[in-house]
């Protein structure tokens, strides 16, 4: 319904869920979360390939013929498995889903991500030319300090709100099989939360003036990224500053890399929520 | 009387693609928003042509930005096939994105084919709507909530996004006219009841009106401007033969409908197919029954409504069967021009009450908690 009713390609980010008390509110045990992903991935291509199909899987079993009436515009449905670690990356690519990064982890971890999901999908013969997008922050002012200032006060606000949601699971994710590695993530989020302990992370996002920002989206280009999801909404950011960050963006980066950003068409497109740059 | 717009988004054939049913769908809204009626609903039905919306609340985020003051309704959505923090979180985010134009239909649906394939059991379905209401009560009221019914079971949560509308969103619940428990609930909280003859005649709503008046004036409440919604099929001609075909568009619809009700469906593909139902009334009852004919015939069956149930909302459905884009569109600004006009002015010379405002006041069944 979502594709016919958006006449435009839909990007659907999919993972299995990291917050305990989401699956516990559901009552899904998070053990089984990377299994009923799968499943529902399987299920949703079925039933995107248009004809009737049924599925018998561990976590879901749809025994009786289900047909599909709304003909799905699959052509235009292009899903991405989020990727937090070279782990993930393989397991997305063994489900023929491209990588979708959120730019929280060092350029060497970034690089490893990509290279062992490209490995991994050139060895099952899958295809790599396909959009790989990383979702990064962007702060950018006239001056590095003016910058720095700027996404220190507004990524507290952020970080403060999730290491409080986050916090209620912290301990727990010790214990869960295949969420070892989320204890040390989430415990991290308190310490970034810190303006003085900010920077490594920093680092990562878009921060500076408009030059720096280039060579910053160069950087994960090389890498092998080339589709940017430019975040500026974030908790307590007001309208007006996300805007003139959007602008920015649009005006004083972007058109370096697409031509879908050439001046003069750079506002108007931000206000049409193009957040997305294909080199 | 307040006047409603029904979208069932229907597929008769080939000749019609998905898109171009939910483009008609969205062109009766934007229309009627324009004419003035006070909500547009969309069905909830799945996998089969007939009705193409699988998600109500879906087709209200759609509408919300390219409407401006026409309430969006779910009519019904279907309870026991939503998890429930995912419908509470989407009827809240709805609210918000319409600016608190959200009205939500909540029915258990009758659809042995649907359930089947959700892995739910159609027998449960009054007892899942139910504790559904429950916790979409308590889960949009309290600021932390916890659940343990027969069906469902949620710890201690919170929801971020509440309604706009307060305490609640105004609430419809379709059909369970016999469920004593719920319809006490109903006109203690200020949910409305909504109601459809569909091919039979208007008298079939008499039975269910005269129940609900009894509750109300129980509660205290004027069944003369108690809100209470009745689905009319309608379709303005002068041409007999047009009127014969628009009742044929509608019993087909009715057909499907039954046929699903009574598991007696056959399918082509995903097309459930018209067969004669055993119970049907002929086609020229068919035409009597549905508001077929004249603008003046339109007005004075829908006076005769009045008089007969008293409806708040006539929930106009121009669209079944596959009716011509094109004569649904006509009948929509006849509807706006001259019908309903000419029915309040009828209504005005009869004393008759304007309807109440929307006041939920939920009132939380002290069970589960």
């Amino acid at each position: 319904m979502l594709s016919l009713l958006s006449e435009q390609p839909l990007h659907l980010g999919i993972r299995r869920g990291t917050a305990k008390l989401e699956c516990d509110a559901w009552g899904v045990d998070m053990e089984e979360a990377r299994e009923r992903f799968a499943e529902c991935l399987k299920i949703t291509r079925l039933a995107h390939a248009g004809e009737p199909f049924q599925f018998e899987g561990k976590h879901f079993q749809m025994d009786r013929k289900v047909p599909m009436r709304l003909a799905p515009r699959a052509d235009r449905i292009n899903f991405y498995g989020a990727i937090g670690s070279p782990n993930s990356a393989e397991i997305m690519a063994d489900l023929d889903l491209p990588p979708l990064v959120v730019a929280n982890f060092p350029l060497h971890v970034q690089t490893r991500v990509i290279e062992a999901w490209e490995e991994r999908t050139h060895t099952r013969g899958g295809r790599l030319d396909r959009d790989r997008p990383i979702m990064v922050q962007a702060w950018i002012a006239d001056t590095g300090a003016e910058a720095q200032a700027l996404v220190r006060h507004w990524a507290q606000l952020f970080f403060e709100l999730q290491a409080r949601h986050y916090q209620l699971d912290e301990s727990a994710y010790q214990d869960i099989k295949g969420y070892e590695q989320f204890a040390k993530f989430f415990g991290n989020l308190k310490r970034i939360a810190d303006p003085e302990q900010m920077g490594p992370w920093i680092d990562l996002q878009f921060v500076g003036t408009p030059a720096t920002v280039r060579r910053q989206v160069e950087a994960y280009i090389e890498i092998g990224f080339n589709r940017f999801i430019i975040q500026v909404a974030t908790y307590g950011v007001p309208r007006a500053v996300r805007h003139d960050m959007l602008r920015r963006f649009a005006t004083d980066v972007a058109p370096k890399f697409s031509n879908c950003f050439q001046r003069g068409k750079a506002v108007q497109q931000t206000n049409e929520t193009r957040g997305g740059i294909a080199p | 009387m307040k006047y409603d717009i029904f979208n069932l988004t229907q597929k008769r054939d080939d000749g019609w693609s998905a898109k171009r049913v939910l483009n008609h769908a969205a062109d009766q809204v934007r229309l009627a928003d324009e004419l003035g009626f006070e909500t547009a609903w969309f069905a909830e039905h799945h996998l089969s042509n007939y009705c193409l919306i699988p998600s109500p609340l879906m087709a209200c985020a759609y509408l919300a930005p390219i409407t401006k003051t026409i309430r969006l309704g779910a009519a019904v959505v279907v309870a026991p096939l939503y998890n429930p923090l995912r419908l509470v979180q989407e009827i809240a985010l709805v609210d918000q994105l319409s600016d608190g134009r959200l009205s939500l239909g909540l029915g258990a649906g009758y659809q042995d084919y649907e359930f089947d394939r959700f892995g739910v059991k159609l027998k449960d379905g009054v007892e899942m709507t139910v504790e559904m209401l429950d916790i979409i009560e308590r889960a949009l009221t309290a600021d932390s909530f916890a659940y343990d019914g027969k069906h469902y079971k949620i710890p201690q949560t919170q929801i971020a996004t509440k309604t706009v509308q307060q305490p609640l969103p105004d609430i419809w619940v379709a059909g369970l006219s016999g469920i004593e428990s719920l319809q006490d609930r109903m006109v203690a909280s200020g949910y409305c009841p909504m109601h459809s003859p569909a091919w039979m005649p208007i008298d079939v709503v008499k039975r269910p009106r005269a129940g609900y008046d009894d509750r109300l004036r129980k509660a205290g409440r004027d069944p003369d401007t108690a809100r209470f919604g009745v689905q009319r099929f309608i379709y303005v001609t002068d041409d007999k033969a047009e009127a014969r075909k628009a009742a044929e568009h509608a019993r087909y619809s009715s057909r499907l409908s039954q046929s699903l009700t009574n598991n007696t469906y056959k399918f082509d593909g995903y097309y459930i197919r018209e067969e004669v139902c055993d119970y049907e009334p002929p086609i020229e009852d068919c035409m009597k029954n549905y508001v077929i004919g004249s603008a003046d015939h339109a007005i004075e069956t829908l006076v005769k409504d009045w008089e007969t149930v008293r409806p708040s909302n006539i929930i106009c459905t121009l669209q079944l069967g596959g009716v011509p884009e094109e004569k649904v569109m006509r009948t929509l600004e006849l509807l706006g021009s001259k019908i309903i006009p000419g029915v309040e002015k009828e209504l005005a010379a009869r004393g008759a009450k304007q309807p109440e405002a929307i006041v939920t006041r939920p009132q939380l069944a002290q069970a589960a908690e």
